[in-house]
């Protein structure tokens, strides 16, 4: 029996007393490092027999073991000085965390926690600067500074006197003040930049929903791809929301609410983002607490499909949810 | 100013801590450079550094000197290891950590620092990184998971040498939302009976809230 260790110094192997018995050099140890074994690994492999490689076999191996505590001694063996071998160690991290990094930077998931970022951030800049615009027309024209499409109104026709005919009676009998042509040439811009704000958020929800359909077309489909968005990106990945079950998925979002009952007793939450479903939304009051949980668990299941199967099976599981099983 | 060695590699000038200084010229974090009888000496900020805010608070055996094999958990953008790295100059500081973001800025620092080895993983799988390590002096571990006990222990067992140390901070509010002497006294309980001698512990009030470094010694 032998034992073996993948190592910057290539595959160490290491017979039954302990002694180095083989090893296979790498040409890019850390490619090697972050693939399977090579072809010459494997061939070695099959010539000795019985070999248990650290990582592939076992872990923590005895191979990994005997290198970790006698590296002195193995690289004695090898001929070659600890200052040689911590180079070799160091460039060879260097250049797996730098493939590490970039695997990690390519993931879709870190797109999709961008996307949701920038949506929530845009709402909330949208909603700062529209108070602000309110209050601001609020001097000019007091009567439809509460209005709902009060930025398309001033972006579009700016002053009371240019109100089109259904304001214009309170356009007359207006309270507001005159503002001067300057004043206004800036708020309209004001408007303008909210309105922006406004389409660059549709942008940005548009793309959000087009990849969620292809990366979790399951959990998209059941639960909207907006909250679908943002359970993924609470959760930090789609494959680490599908390792939850379904009691953290159904909190996921409402963490104050969750840490207050835990911390003092407080009522539990019944809900995080999943509120905003329509199902549990629309439910009275008093059955909201069952169909979140219930909509909970199908998410899971959801999740766990887009994770690591792929059919689609949303319709079957939204059945099933409306069914009540 | 007045300068003197509190412990090898570690500097008093003034009222301020320091290391020596590894990349002369080169700052990390924009902490202020120091000349020093021929050599740079780096300030070490207590409310940057946990590690500087225990000294400062009265940790006196640190168990660190310049050819110290060191396994750092949590190392982030690198600000604490940096100095690590500053004392264990002819050892090695393995800093393992799992932001991407944050790995960005101690793959930069690694490439200047021949001592730190960049590792970009997950601390709870071990399996992902062993192939890099080899047995150490000292963990070192600074992370905010709940099972950050659990954690520090798989890797001691792994790779902590016997008779190695253990600095181990323990982060009261991301264990669980209690009082935090209670989740003080769980982990260190978490330690003894894994064999880890407990040596010292210490609050790191006011510098940081709710957080206790634990110095202990592996028994194996």
């Amino acid at each position: 029996m032998y034992h073996a260790v993948r190592t910057v110094l290539g595959m160490l192997v290491f017979s039954e007393d302990g002694r180095l018995a083989e090893v296979v050099r790498y040409e890019k140890p850390e490619l090697a490092l972050t693939g399977g074994l090579t072809q010459e690994e494997r061939e070695v492999l099959e010539r000795l027999g019985e070999v248990r490689v650290e990582g592939v076999h076992e872990f923590p191996g005895r191979g990994g073991e005997l290198f970790r505590s006698g590296l002195r001694r193995v690289l004695e063996e090898l001929g070659m000085s600890e200052r040689e071998y911590r180079q070799r160690l160091h460039a060879t991290a260097v250049a797996i965390a730098r493939l590490r990094l970039r695997r990690a930077l390519q993931s879709r998931d870190m797109r999709i926690k961008q996307l949701v970022s920038a949506a929530e951030e845009l709402e909330e800049a949208q909603n700062l600067l529209a108070s602000r615009l309110r209050e601001w027309y609020f001097l000019h024209f007091p009567e439809v500074a509460e209005s709902e499409e009060l930025v398309e109104l001033v972006v579009r026709y700016g002053s009371r006197a240019e109100m089109p005919e259904r304001l214009r009676q309170a356009a007359e009998s207006s309270a507001g003040a005159e503002l001067e042509e300057e004043d206004m040439r800036v708020l309209r811009e004001f408007a303008s930049g909210i309105a922006e704000l406004r389409r660059l958020r549709e942008r940005v929800m548009g793309r959000l929903e087009e990849l969620m359909r292809e990366h979790a077309p399951n959990l998209s489909h059941l639960a909207g791809a907006h909250i679908a968005a943002r359970l993924v990106a609470a959760a930090g990945s789609l494959e680490r929301l599908a390792r939850m079950p379904a009691s953290r998925i159904q909190v996921l979002g409402a963490e104050k609410a969750l840490f207050r009952h835990l911390a003092r007793g407080a009522k539990p939450p019944k809900h995080g983002y999943i509120y905003q479903h329509p199902l549990v939304k629309g439910a009275p009051k008093r059955q909201r607490g069952r169909v979140a949980r219930a909509l909970a668990a199908k998410l899971a299941i959801a999740a766990r499909v887009d994770a690591f199967g792929g059919r689609f099976v949303a319709p079957e599981l939204e059945r099933r949810l409306r069914a009540g099983r | 100013m007045r300068v003197k060695e509190l412990m090898p590699g570690i500097y008093r000038a003034g009222r301020e801590l320091a290391t020596v200084n590894l990349t002369p010229g080169r700052r990390v974090y924009g902490e202020r450079l120091l000349r020093h009888e021929g050599r740079e000496l780096r300030l070490w900020n207590p409310r940057r550094s946990k590690l500087a805010a225990a000294l400062m608070l009265g940790l006196d055996k640190l168990p660190l000197h310049s050819s110290s094999r060191v396994l750092y958990i949590g190392a982030a953008q690198g600000t604490t290891a940096s100095h690590v790295s500053d004392i264990a100059k002819e050892g090695v500081v393995y800093c393992v950590e799992v932001s991407p973001r944050a790995a960005h800025s101690l793959l930069r620092l690694a490439e200047q620092r021949h001592n730190l080895i960049p590792i970009l993983a997950d601390a709870s799988s071990p399996e992902e990184y062993a192939f890099l390590l080899e047995r150490v002096d000292v963990i070192y571990q600074d992370v905010a998971q709940p099972e950050m006990g659990e954690i520090l222990l798989k890797n001691a067992r792994l790779f902590l040498r016997k008779g190695g140390h253990v600095l181990y901070f323990i982060k009261a509010r991301s264990i669980r939302a209690e009082k935090p002497e209670r989740i003080f006294e769980e982990e260190i309980e978490r330690l003894r009976s894994a064999g880890v001698r407990v040596l010292q512990a210490l609050r790191l009030e006011p510098y940081e809230k709710d957080h206790m470094l634990v110095l202990g010694r592996w028994q194996g």
